[in-house]
């Protein structure tokens, strides 16, 4: 039933979806380039103008190096948040005395700008990675937390009560029925604050560090170089989306294997 | 194992409230050692609190409850298994405190597993990818991994087709008479109790009192459809049972 309602669809669109993108960009860049002939290369540099600064980067070496910058630092970032936000929301969860006086704490944190983190970072730790990781993994922190706690509220007190019935430790309870139930909640929280972690490294690199693509993003801006500007935006929307499709992505799989047994169990229960 | 010769479960006037409502209101039973006690009753009677209430899972109010046995076993009415873990990963879950070894406790479930009616390629497979009956076959191998000298069923096989349904009462007809366990169990069909059980309770519409005690003395092996229709009607006919099926009009 299903494989025939695909075909259908197959017979009914002209071109499969990625025929659509291109498309879309295609007429995107169109536009970009007509632009440019009107404002002028300072203000809208012309896509080929925007990918000779590209080869220029990668070709001298400062897009690598700026890669490796940030990329670093978001992943430093990023694990740090997931295991310290992820353990202290699980922790939050359990004990409702620490999350009645730690949520509030998180809730005001989640507040904070990230531009305002930055502006101390810099205070106490001065220019450089330090000062990027910390605002980061700052703003990040809630992300997780949340989660977890919340993933620890919402186990199903069915399972919880097999646990009781079978005479579970809390420490089988935990690895049986609470963490596998909380990773669930966590793993979308992790996409989300990876994607969030890539940006704002980007951002306090640009006010906190000399190294980096933010720091790269800076120079370019002081010598008015808008062509190397738009290449290095070029370069972390690329170099995002393949990072996110080569981790994330396969570790949510591996993690979330008996997720994709739904589709499976609605076919049998159709049979 | 050596039959305990006095009751494995004594209740007497248990009061348990649950939400400020009385939902056992002066109950009391007793569990023969070795035996099958069906207990049959409306939907909201309080066979699950009863059942909870013996695996220890709730306490009571007021009134004494006795529980004579080492381990319990539950087999609930949703099955319970966990969806992030394999039919044998779930069966395990039931061994994790008498069997401390990891190899052992897989060779166990892959054991109860086919003991159940299971066969391997399905060991590996996460509840979603199983049928109904299937997962309540998990279920009970779950309930006999704890090696229980009680095991305690909540309407396990709801849903089930008749031909299942059959085949799922001879599974635990045999555990009862191979493994010497004690068994309790909720149904809501009258017919499934007359095949199997060795003594029938039938509780109140409200409050969770036993009203009718039936003790079925004919072995199982002798008794056919004919035995099955009549011990229907004798229940149905009795005072106790004809009012509860009245307010609750049990499927017959």
């Amino acid at each position: 039933m299903r494989k025939d309602i695909a075909r259908h669809h197959a017979e009914v669109l002209p071109a499969p979806r990625l025929f659509w993108a291109c498309i879309g960009f295609g007429v995107f860049g169109l536009l970009w380039a007509w632009g440019s002939t009107q404002l002028g290369p300072i203000a809208l540099p012309s896509p080929l103008e925007t990918a000779e600064a590209l080869v220029a980067l990668i070709a001298d070496g400062r897009a690598i190096a700026a890669l490796g910058d940030t990329g670093g630092r978001v992943l430093a970032a990023f694990t740090i948040a997931m295991t310290l936000g992820g353990g202290l929301g699980l922790a939050a969860g359990l004990v409702p005395p620490l999350r009645h006086a730690v949520g509030p704490l998180v809730t005001t944190l989640l507040a904070v700008p990230p531009i305002a983190w930055i502006v101390l970072a810099l205070l106490w730790f001065g220019t450089g990675g330090v000062a990027v990781v910390f605002t980061v993994l700052v703003a990040l922190l809630p992300i997780p937390f949340v989660a977890a706690v919340q993933g620890v509220l919402t186990v199903d007190p069915n399972l919880l009560e097999m646990g009781r019935a079978y005479r579970l430790s809390l420490r089988q309870r935990l690895r049986e029925i609470i963490l596998p139930h909380v990773l669930s909640c966590l793993l979308p929280a992790a996409v989300t604050a990876f994607g969030i972690a890539w940006k704002v490294t980007v951002m306090a690199e640009l006010l906190g560090a000399r190294d980096g693509i933010g720091s790269g993003l800076a120079d370019a801006r002081a010598n008015l170089d808008t062509a190397e500007s738009f290449a290095w935006i070029i370069l972390v929307v690329g170099a995002f989306l393949p990072i996110e499709a080569a981790i994330i992505r396969p570790f949510y799989r591996r993690l979330e294997a008996w997720r994709r047994t739904d589709e499976s169990s609605d076919q049998r229960a159709e049979l | 194992m050596t039959p305990r010769s006095g009751p494995m479960v004594r209740l007497e006037q248990v009061i348990v409230r649950l939400g400020g409502k009385a939902v056992l209101d002066g109950t009391s039973l007793s569990i023969s050692p070795g035996s099958l006690t069906m207990l049959v009753g409306a939907s909201g009677c309080g066979k699950t609190t009863l059942l909870r209430l013996i695996a220890d899972l709730i306490g009571c109010q007021a009134g004494r409850v006795e529980r004579h046995f080492e381990r319990a076993g539950m087999v609930f009415q949703e099955h319970r298994l966990l969806p992030w873990r394999t039919a044998r990963e779930n069966v395990a879950v039931g061994a994790l405190q008498s069997v401390p070894s990891t190899t052992a406790r897989r060779a166990l479930s892959e054991e109860l597993l086919a003991a159940c009616g299971l066969v391997a390629e399905d060991f590996a497979k996460y509840p979603q990818q199983l049928s109904g009956g299937m997962r309540a076959r998990v279920a009970i191998a779950r309930a006999l991994a704890a090696e229980p000298t009680l095991l305690l069923l909540d309407e396990p096989f709801n849903g089930l087709d008749v031909a299942r349904r059959l085949a799922m009462q001879s599974l635990i007809r045999s555990l009862v008479d191979d493994r010497g366990i004690t068994a309790v169990f909720v149904t809501h069909d009258l017919a499934e109790a007359a095949r199997i059980a060795d003594t029938v309770l039938v509780m109140a519409p409200r409050g969770g009192r036993i009203v009718h005690r039936t003790d079925l003395a004919i072995s199982v092996e002798e008794r056919d459809p004919g035995f099955v229709q009549a011990e229907i009607a004798r229940l149905q006919a009795h005072p106790a049972i004809s009012a509860a099926l009245e307010n609750i009009g049990l499927p017959f």
